[in-house]
């Protein structure tokens, strides 16, 4: 059989589109179930820390290690040819984790408000960098939980531990399910 | 080596191969997220799976979740290298008539 170039160009432009695609794709199926996990870690836990604010660290490092614990688990359960993508993730999260962390040693916050916000945006800021290199949906979730977190800090004067747990916490749930379909 | 592969160019099993060979190694694709990559209906999609397992070009795999029949697909070594020789082929194509 005889191709001309212009067929050849064209079936190899299909390929590229359809590669993408699927490539893409699998990445959103894989992330789904931990962006539904952390949105439920989200609700309680500043579900909590609105109701018992004294104890919000507590209650953060609690939800953060059964989430991490949990995240880790998922990885191993239903990733089994991504290691090295769970190896890079893992990456970004300890420097995301370590970023924070000398954030607030140089500049500390003066409330509990600003730490609850500041987490956030820079998980924001994270999905969006992640999403320029892996699809848009996670560039638009970054977006979506900053511009959230800004407006609960600017506009409500109180309970902005139960804002973040509802539309924080619902944002990732509602992108998770998102990522599943196709 | 490029070599032109007849069941593997046809427009839907092309489509298909490249969404298989995208994932990563030993990973499969459920039916449904197929026919929604390649755009092909459940019909159509079905018989071009059929030929290319038969070539040895992607394995099969049905199950049941509960009640619900589940197919999924994967690609295998040797339709990694027919896929492989046939992408070859058309940038040899490219090559020389650019």
């Amino acid at each position: 059989m005889t191709i001309s170039k212009e067929q050849a160009e064209s079936a190899l432009q299909d390929l590229e589109h359809i590669a993408h695609r699927s490539a893409t794709l699998y990445k959103y199926a894989k992330m789904s179930p931990h962006l539904i996990l952390w949105g439920c870690v989200w609700m309680a836990a500043y579900g909590l820390s609105d109701a018992l604010p004294s104890e919000a660290g507590l209650i953060w490092l609690i939800a953060d290690s059964v989430g991490a614990a949990l995240s880790i688990y998922m990885a191993r359960v239903y990733g089994r040819a991504i290691c090295k993508e769970h190896r890079r993730i893992g990456a970004v999260i300890l420097t995301v984790l370590a970023f924070t962390m000398a954030t607030f040693a140089i500049l500390p916050p003066h409330s509990g408000k600003q730490m609850s916000a500041f987490v956030p945006l820079v998980i924001a800021t994270t999905y969006v960098l992640l999403g320029i290199w892996h699809g848009r949906r996670l560039v638009i979730l970054g977006v979506l939980i900053g511009a959230l977190t800004l407006l609960g800090f600017f506009l409500l004067h109180s309970h902005f531990n139960l804002w973040m747990a509802t539309v924080g916490g619902g944002a990732l749930i509602l992108t998770g399910a998102w990522l599943r379909r196709v | 080596m490029a070599q032109f592969d007849d069941i593997i160019h046809q427009p839907v099993r092309l489509k298909i191969m490249a969404a298989l060979k995208a994932l990563p190694r030993g990973e499969q694709l459920e039916f449904v997220r197929l026919r929604a990559i390649v755009e092909a209906t459940e019909g159509n999609l079905g018989a071009h799976i059929g030929t290319l397992e038969k070539a040895g070009y992607i394995v099969v795999e049905k199950d049941f979740i509960g009640k619900k029949p589940r197919t999924r697909v994967a690609i295998s070594a040797s339709g990694k290298t027919a896929f492989d020789q046939h992408v070859a082929y058309l940038h040899g194509i490219l090559s020389i008539a650019g």
